[in-house]
């Protein structure tokens, strides 16, 4: 695999004119609670959501809003995407297989904190 | 900027993202499949930080009738964000008649097979404050009381609870 640059997940041989990525963050917050106002119980399950339009060689491929950028990996598009300073996670797996991360903290390379961190819990940098 | 860590629970990934370089990069790398597809998922349980401020009050007129208030007031994001798809649901008595409701925004029903008030609200910008004002006539026969659930059958802490 590492060496065809083949992945199961993606075709070979893509072409694109224009090359497209685009990223949402779908968060949805549920929150229970009494007749009188009280919060018995609140919670917020996210999405990151992409649309992918990347050909096998991107001349240039620049996302700059997101801090993010391509490069080749073997003829294929490789993204990475930097995460807010705010962010840890515990227990990250690959769906649906849980294999454990050790949890973190602290700041991460070239990450600017979001402008609504409050609402959207936005943990990727946008700058 | 806030110096607060956000933690998040139960994160996967898509098969994509590598995972050895999220643990030590603290990125997110991956070869994208072709098209649309979900890249990560997550839930967030400690101290979240509610983007609505709902204010209810629920007033029993002697045993037959139920004045329900609800006003929210997006408090928690700014005038040029707006939350989609807000849906308020509001138990009320099992033996519930009927219900009259006023809203200023959006739309609610009474729902019997749910025995609750359902409130929609497509598009709420940050910073309105919007109000369902609702009227709840019992059945009058019922000799049960009219709010509390009987203390025999087990069950959820919060399950009759408003909003």
């Amino acid at each position: 695999m590492q060496v065809t640059g083949a992945v199961s997940w993606r075709r070979e041989g893509l072409r694109y004119k224009k090359n497209e990525v685009y990223l949402d963050i779908v968060e949805s917050v549920n929150v229970l609670m009494t007749a009188k106002g009280a919060v018995l119980r609140s919670d917020v399950s996210g999405k990151v959501l992409m649309k992918c339009f990347l050909s096998v060689r991107p001349a240039c491929l620049r996302l700059p809003s997101l801090v993010a950028h391509a490069w080749l990996a073997q003829g294929m598009p490789e993204l990475k995407l930097g995460l807010n300073d705010h962010f840890s996670a515990e227990g990250a797996g690959e769906a649906p297989a849980s294999t454990s991360i050790p949890s973190f903290g602290g700041g991460s390379p070239g990450g600017a904190s979001s402008g609504y961190a409050d609402t959207a819990r936005s943990w990727l940098t946008a700058s | 900027m806030r110096s607060k860590t956000i933690e998040l629970d139960d994160v996967t990934f898509h098969q994509c993202v590598d995972l050895s370089r999220f643990s030590s990069e603290k990125t997110v790398s991956f070869v994208p499949p072709d098209g649309e597809f979900e890249l990560m998922k997550y839930r967030v349980t400690d101290d979240v930080t509610l983007p609505f401020k709902v204010m209810p009050v629920v007033r029993e007129v002697g045993r037959s009738r139920i004045e329900i208030t609800v006003k929210i007031r997006a408090f928690g994001f700014n005038s040029a964000l707006t939350a989609t798809s807000v849906i308020v649901r509001i138990p009320v008595p099992g033996h519930t008649a009927r219900a009259t409701i006023d809203v200023t925004g959006g739309k609610a029903k009474y729902k019997a097979e749910g025995s609750s008030l359902v409130w929609k609200i497509a598009r709420f910008p940050g910073q309105a404050e919007m109000q369902l004002s609702a009227d709840v006539e019992l059945v009058r026969a019922s000799h049960r009381r009219t709010l509390h659930p009987p203390l025999t059958r087990p069950r959820c802490a919060g399950e009759h609870a408003g909003g």
